[in-house]
């Protein structure tokens, strides 16, 4: 799987590689179980600082996406999560929002999401 | 002599880099002469042209340096040897750097033209850094180091050179370990194919600094053996360990093609929908710029080797250390190189008789002086052991048919005063305008 960071871009590169590994799980690229890098070898792999590579991991942590390995190292976490965060329940909210403003009828939303859903369960 | 031995081990030079730079024509990685394509973009007739008349160029250039090369060897002037060989070589730096990024400014034109330019992203893959790499063992250097030290405690007279080449082998796993950047070489979404270029482009590396290590091993022992053999025999064993030398240059070279063209093979079909572009942040095709990376040594886009990023302090130190060797550094030795005949000058104060030139100076106390006599031959054979061999200035240890000496002369022209010191050390100076003669008048009386 590949991280594209944007250097340009106002969203911190922390949560950029949190974001895309969180749509790389979702969409499968990375399974269950599969070792990721260490926060050294991410750091030398992205050529961002330490700091960077650890913040994002300990973001993804907390949020339960991925987990510690005593023998692996990093890993995809395996159990499910209890349900969305209320930050993701406030962002689609928002985004939905905006859909309904870009002239989307109910169905037109729900076709989207569903195509975007499926795009993550493949 | 020495003049055209000099010319005969560069002349190759243009040759092998317009070898590798009509190399960089062929698409690899998606890139041609630094400039990465979609796969559409390598059947483009105006991209194709432009790759025609690059290599077209090269060959042209090329065959000028070289005449030009072997033009400066057969005229060989006795006066000024060093300086134009040094120039030459500055030429043909400089000349393959200008065609090279004439011709990658020519195919970015036709990219941007062409709408083939895509977003300036950093690519990084998580699934490759996350696989354990086997790395050569740092034993495969240590014994490497060893061998190499090991005639130290045979010679002592050049343990310095053992210790030395030691060192350089040790050196070597810090080289493999340090001046390479561990970073996937993805080139599009393929998994598989990040995987298979990373590897491959890792094992040549590794594979380089084993051979250096060992190199130096070999080199050691070839000093040693010279010093240990009869004149003759040493010399044997010097011109082996060239020979030496020269077949692990074209192991490395062979090394490099052979990356190449794995990494051609690989990504043949590579440069459709998304594919990395990382144009925007190599100035010229050449030089790495890229203030928001962190590293300063990052890998080349094609082959084995690496380069520096200029937007770090460090690349910047490097850049600027190598133009000032290239530029100042040589140009100078050239002409101090070229200012070393007329032998040294001697002279006879304190109760010590000094022989001043380049570098250090011998001072022989009077005292321990056994015998010291005019002569007007040297010896016949004579093989450098350490220090300077040129055609008008001889100076450091060597191994002749008078057994092993110490010389400070020019050779081209006599007398030269051969001093013997009370511990049996010999020593040969003078020559050309240094008035050995009146020195020997002097120390008699």
């Amino acid at each position: 799987m590949l991280l594209k960071l944007d250097f340009g871009s106002d969203q911190p590169i922390y949560m950029q590689i949190r974001n895309q590994i969180v749509l790389g799980i979702a969409q499968g690229q990375l399974r269950p179980g599969e070792r990721l890098p260490t926060i050294r070898a991410l750091a030398e792999e992205c050529g961002i600082n330490m700091m960077t590579a650890s913040k994002a991991y300990q973001l993804l942590r907390q949020e339960g996406y991925i987990a510690a390995d005593r023998r692996a190292g990093t890993v995809v976490a395996s159990g499910k999560a209890a349900g969305p965060q209320p930050e993701t329940i406030e962002g689609l909210r928002l985004r939905l929002g905006e859909l309904r403003l870009a002239g989307l009828s109910l169905d037109q939303a729900m076709d989207l999401c569903r195509k975007l859903y499926e795009e993550g369960t493949k | 002599m020495n003049a055209l031995i000099m010319w005969g081990l560069t002349i190759w030079v243009p040759i092998l880099l317009c070898v590798l730079n009509i190399n960089e024509a062929k698409f690899k990685k998606n890139l041609a002469v630094g400039v990465t394509f979609p796969l559409k973009g390598r059947a483009d007739p105006e991209v194709l042209g432009l790759l025609r008349g690059f290599k077209r160029e090269q060959i042209v250039l090329c065959l000028a340096l070289v005449a030009l090369g072997v033009l400066c060897g057969a005229l060989s002037w006795p006066e000024i040897q060093f300086l134009p060989y040094f120039l030459w070589i500055d030429l043909v730096i400089v000349a393959q750097f200008v065609s090279y990024a004439r011709w990658n400014g020519k195919l970015k034109a036709v990219k941007r033209a062409k709408g083939w330019t895509i977003p300036n992203l950093r690519v990084a893959s998580v699934t490759v850094p996350a696989a354990p790499a086997k790395r050569p063992s740092l034993w495969w250097f240590i014994a490497a180091a060893v061998v190499a030290a090991v005639p130290a405690a045979f010679d002592r007279d050049l343990w310095f050179a053992y210790l030395l080449d030691a060192g350089v082998a040790l050196g070597c796993w810090f080289g493999s370990r340090y001046l390479y950047r561990n970073r996937a070489e993805a080139v599009d979404e393929n998994d598989a194919v990040t995987q298979a270029l990373t590897r491959v482009r890792r094992r040549a590396w590794d594979r380089v600094w084993v051979l250096c290590a060992w190199t130096m091993a070999a080199v050691s022992a070839g000093i040693w053996l010279s010093t240990a053999l009869p004149a003759t025999g040493g010399g044997a064993v010097m011109l082996a360990t060239v020979v030496l030398a020269l077949a692990v240059c074209a192991v490395a070279v062979a090394l490099e093609f052979r990356v190449r063209r794995v990494q051609e093979k690989l990504t043949a079909s590579s440069g459709e929908g998304f594919y990395v572009d990382e144009d925007d942040k190599w100035i010229w095709g050449q030089l790495y710029y890229d203030p928001n990376d962190s590293r300063t040594v990052v890998n080349n886009r094609t082959g084995v080797n690496s380069t520096v990023n200029l937007a770090r302090p460090g690349g910047k130190a490097i850049l600027a250390f190598s133009l000032a060797l290239l530029f100042i550094a040589m140009p100078v030795m050239g002409v101090c190189f070229d200012s070393m005949g007329g032998g040294p000058d001697l002279v006879v104060e304190d109760g010590a008789l000094v022989a001043a030139s380049w570098g250090k100076d011998y001072v022989l106390p009077l005292e321990e002086i056994a015998s010291a006599e005019i002569v007007d031959a040297l010896p016949k054979n004579g093989v450098r052991i350490m220090g300077i061999g040129l055609d008008s200035f001889l100076k450091g240890q060597f191994d002749t048919d008078w057994g092993r000496a110490t010389l400070c002369l020019d050779p081209r022209t006599g007398p030269w005063l051969k001093v013997t010191m009370t511990d049996g050390t010999l020593y040969l100076l003078g020559g050309g305008e240094s008035g050995a003669e009146a020195i020997f008048a002097q120390m008699e009386d």
